[in-house]
């Protein structure tokens, strides 16, 4: 069965969810944190991240409190990926922003990026190549 | 970091078995499919498939050792990938300071 490789990052707003709902939403908004957004007139967006790659965004849309996108290197689309953040409203008007980006080419199942990451780090750590 | 190379890496890892088949390579050092299967409820056969997937990735190099073939464990293939996570973890660490700069200011 294949399992995919997916990082998670949560962080606590001190904004209600309809702010934040904006700040995914709004290309002008979305510029601000992710990087210039442009939406095109194909459903499809670019976006020019900090790093100074541009990529195509597809497949965006909301499912429940959950917005997905999908997005690829605009010069080489098998370097695709796909983004989820998840919404939750917590007590006092914050709001948990909970992101997942899993390599596209996993498909669905159970995460096993920590366990990559901690087998890397025990071989890295040691020597490189057992002969 | 090489996109294709990474790719064969998550692809050869994203499978169970094949992970527990590099980890006991690497833990053990060079080892046969023969060796291998014999610790495990699969055939010789199936864990040459597997051990086929690993050297296609470069994570597993092959050298015949008399009439066995020895399988050596490599993780410099394991470097691009590794990098692909905490690059896309850094990403976001600074997207969403940035966010949250521009929701609470």
């Amino acid at each position: 069965m294949d399992e995919s490789v997916t990082t998670t990052m949560q962080v606590d707003l001190d904004a209600p969810a309809d702010l934040v709902v904006a700040a995914l939403d709004d290309p002008d908004l979305l510029t601000a944190w992710i990087g210039e957004w442009t939406d095109r007139e194909d459903s499809t967006s670019t976006v020019r991240t900090d790093d100074g790659i541009l990529r195509i965004v597809t497949d965006r849309g909301w499912a429940g409190e959950e917005l997905r996108w999908r997005w690829h290197h605009a010069d080489d689309d098998s370097v695709a990926s796909e983004v989820a953040i998840r919404l939750a409203p917590l007590e006092g008007g914050s709001t948990r922003l909970i992101v997942r980006e899993t390599r596209a080419s996993m498909g669905p199942g159970p995460n096993w990026s920590g366990d990559l990451l901690a087998l890397g780090a025990v071989l890295l750590a040691g020597s490189l190549v057992r002969t | 970091m090489n996109p294709a190379r990474v790719d064969r890496v998550f692809t050869a890892l994203a499978d169970r078995t094949r992970r527990d088949l590099y980890r006991a390579v690497v833990a053990v050092g060079p080892s046969t499919a023969t060796q291998l299967a014999a610790e495990r409820s699969i055939t010789r056969q199936a864990v040459a498939k597997h051990l086929a997937v690993l050297s296609e990735a470069g994570l597993v190099h092959s050298r015949r050792s008399g009439r066995e073939v020895l399988y050596t464990a490599d993780a410099d293939p394991l470097v691009d990938a590794t990098d692909w996570i905490d690059a896309t973890r850094v990403a976001w660490d600074r997207r969403l300071v940035r966010l949250r700069d521009l929701l609470e200011r």
